[in-house]
C-alpha cells in the first residue's frame, strides 16, 4: 500500500462548523473503554443531539462498534475519534493504527460493506457465524452492516500507509443523517 | 501529540452550552488514567476546576476551542488546557494577581462571596499541592496542572 | 436459572415459558456470550414442554445491545428455526433506540416467529 486509499468519500474538519475529538493512546483503552468512551461522548453531545432530534442512544451505538474494533484490532498507537455536526449529518471518524497484513483483511471487508447490499450482507455474515467457531466470527463486519442496514448510516474508509513500516492508519468514518 | 496523552478538542460555543460538560468531561478524564477511586476523584476535581475555567473564560465565539490533554506518570498526573480565544482582557488582572501569590489568593478569597475567577487553580495549588502555572499569548490562554496522586496500588486492567 | 451482573440480568420464567434479557448487555466476542448462550439452550428445553411448544424472548427492558449481541440473538433464531419443534415470540420495546430497527429483520430470518413490539 502506498498514499492513501479511499473508499468512499472522506469528508474532512474544514467542512464542519462544530467538531468534538478524542485522542488516546491504545494503553488506555481496557475492553470496557468503548463502553465509557460512547457513553462519554453520548452524554456530552446531548443537547446538541436533542436540538437535532437525533437518537442519543444511536449515536452510543455507532461509537461503542467503532471502538470496540479499534480496541480489538488496533495496533499500539493512538485512537482518534471525531465527531462532527454538518449540516445534513453527524459524522464520527475513528482512526488508528493496524499492522499492515490487518489492514488488507479490513480494506477487502470495508469495500464489501460497502458495496453489498447490506439486507443480504447481514445474512450471509450471520450464516458464515453460524458455522464459524467463536474465535473466527466477524465481528467488524455485522457492526459496520448494521450501520448501513440500521441507521442508514453513509460509510466511507481511509487507508495511509506509514513511511517505512509496516503500520497503516485507517480511517472509518460513519455519516449519520439527520431525520 | 506525546504517545502516553489523552487529549481533548472541543469548540467552545458547544462546549459552554452545558455547564455539565465539566463533570461529564473531568470524569471521563480521570477515570481514563486513573483506577483506583481516591485518585480518580482526586483528577477529576482537578480537571473540573481547569474546565470550569474554560468554560467562565472563554468568549462566544464560533471558532474558539479548548484543548485538553492529560499525561499520567506514576505519581502524578500532567494537565494542560489551552482555552483559544480566552477573554484575555478580563482575566489579565485576576492573572497577575494570582501569579505573584497563589497561596494569597486562595487565603483572600476563601469563603468569599464572589471568588475571584481563579479560585479553583489556586485552591488546587493550596489544597491539592498542585503546581499551577499560567501563561498567554495573544489570543489563547495556557494551564499547566501537576497534580500530585495519593500513592496507591492501581488495580490492573483485565481484558 | 438466571445470571445476574451489575449491567445485565437473563433469566428463565419457567412458568410463562419466558427467556427474559435486561439491562445493557455489551459483552466481548462471542465467547462472552456463552453463559447467556447456555441460557437461552435451557430455556429451549423448558419451552419445548409446552403446549404449544412457544418460547418467548422479552427483550422489551434490553437497552443496549452491540454487534456481538445482535449478532448471537439471530444465532439463536437461526438454530430454533433449523431445529424445528419450536415456536418463537420476540417482545420488543420501541423505546429502546435499536430495537425497532434490529429486531425487525427477524422475520425474514423466521419467518413463522411472532415480534411483538410496544
Amino acid at each position: 500500500m502506498g498514499g492513501l486509499i479511499a473508499i468512499g468519500r472522506l469528508r474532512v474538519s474544514s467542512e464542519f462548523d462544530d467538531e468534538f475529538y478524542l485522542g488516546l493512546p491504545k494503553s488506555l483503552a481496557p475492553w470496557d473503554a468503548a463502553n465509557h468512551v460512547a457513553q462519554f461522548l453520548s452524554a456530552w453531545l446531548e443537547e446538541t443531539l436533542k436540538q437535532r432530534q437525533f437518537s442519543v442512544d444511536s449515536l452510543n451505538y455507532v461509537i461503542n462498534e467503532l471502538m470496540e474494533n479499534a480496541i480489538k484490532y488496533a495496533a499500539d498507537g493512538r485512537i482518534e475519534l471525531a465527531v462532527c455536526v454538518a449540516n445534513d449529518a453527524l459524522l464520527v471518524s475513528l482512526t488508528h493504527p493496524l499492522l499492515e497484513s490487518r489492514a488488507k483483511i479490513y480494506q477487502a471487508l470495508a469495500q464489501q460493506v460497502f458495496e453489498a447490499d447490506p439486507e443480504l450482507l447481514f445474512a450471509e455474515i450471520i450464516e458464515r457465524n453460524t458455522d464459524a467457531d467463536a474465535g473466527e466470527q466477524t465481528g467488524a463486519g455485522l457492526g459496520l452492516v448494521s450501520l448501513r442496514q440500521n441507521y442508514q448510516a453513509g460509510l466511507a474508509f481511509g487507508f495511509q500507509r506509514q513511511d517505512s513500516s509496516e503500520i497503516v492508519q485507517t480511517t472509518t468514518q460513519v455519516s449519520l443523517p439527520w431525520q | 501529540m506525546e504517545a502516553n496523552t489523552t487529549e481533548l478538542r472541543y469548540g467552545l460555543e458547544s462546549f459552554r452550552k452545558d455547564w455539565r460538560h465539566c463533570a461529564i468531561g473531568s470524569d471521563f478524564l480521570a477515570g481514563t488514567h486513573c483506577s483506583s477511586p481516591q485518585n480518580r476523584e482526586l483528577a477529576s476535581t482537578a480537571i473540573n476546576e481547569m474546565l470550569e475555567l474554560a468554560f467562565k473564560a472563554g468568549a462566544d465565539a464560533s471558532k474558539s476551542w479548548v484543548q485538553t490533554a492529560i499525561e499520567r506518570s506514576e505519581m502524578s498526573l500532567s494537565l494542560d488546557l489551552t482555552i483559544k480565544d480566552a477573554l484575555i482582557a478580563e482575566l489579565n488582572l485576576a492573572i497577575v494577581d494570582f501569579q505573584s501569590s497563589p497561596d494569597g489568593y486562595f487565603e483572600r478569597y476563601l469563603g468569599h462571596e464572589s471568588p475571584g475567577i481563579l479560585f479553583g487553580l489556586s485552591f488546587l495549588a493550596h489544597d491539592l499541592n498542585a503546581k499551577v502555572a499560567l501563561t498567554m499569548s495573544i489570543d489563547a490562554l495556557h494551564l499547566q496542572v501537576l497534580l500530585p496522586l495519593l500513592p496507591l496500588p492501581e488495580p490492573v486492567w483485565e481484558d | 436459572m438466571s445470571i445476574r451482573t451489575q449491567d445485565y440480568q437473563a433469566h428463565i420464567d419457567e412458568a410463562n415459558c419466558k427467556l427474559i434479557l435486561s439491562g445493557s448487555l455489551r459483552l466481548n466476542a462471542a465467547p462472552e456470550y456463552q453463559p447467556i448462550s447456555d441460557l437461552m439452550d435451557a430455556a429451549c428445553v423448558v419451552a419445548q414442554q409446552g403446549s404449544p411448544a412457544i418460547l418467548t424472548l422479552d427483550l422489551t427492558d434490553l437497552r443496549f445491545l452491540n454487534s456481538s449481541g445482535i449478532n448471537l440473538l439471530y444465532q439463536f433464531v437461526l438454530k430454533v428455526k433449523k431445529q424445528g419443534g419450536l415456536g418463537l415470540r420476540v417482545l420488543g420495546s420501541n423505546s429502546n433506540a435499536w430495537q425497532p430497527k434490529s429486531l425487525s429483520n427477524m422475520v425474514k430470518f423466521m419467518p413463522t416467529l411472532e415480534l411483538v413490539m410496544t
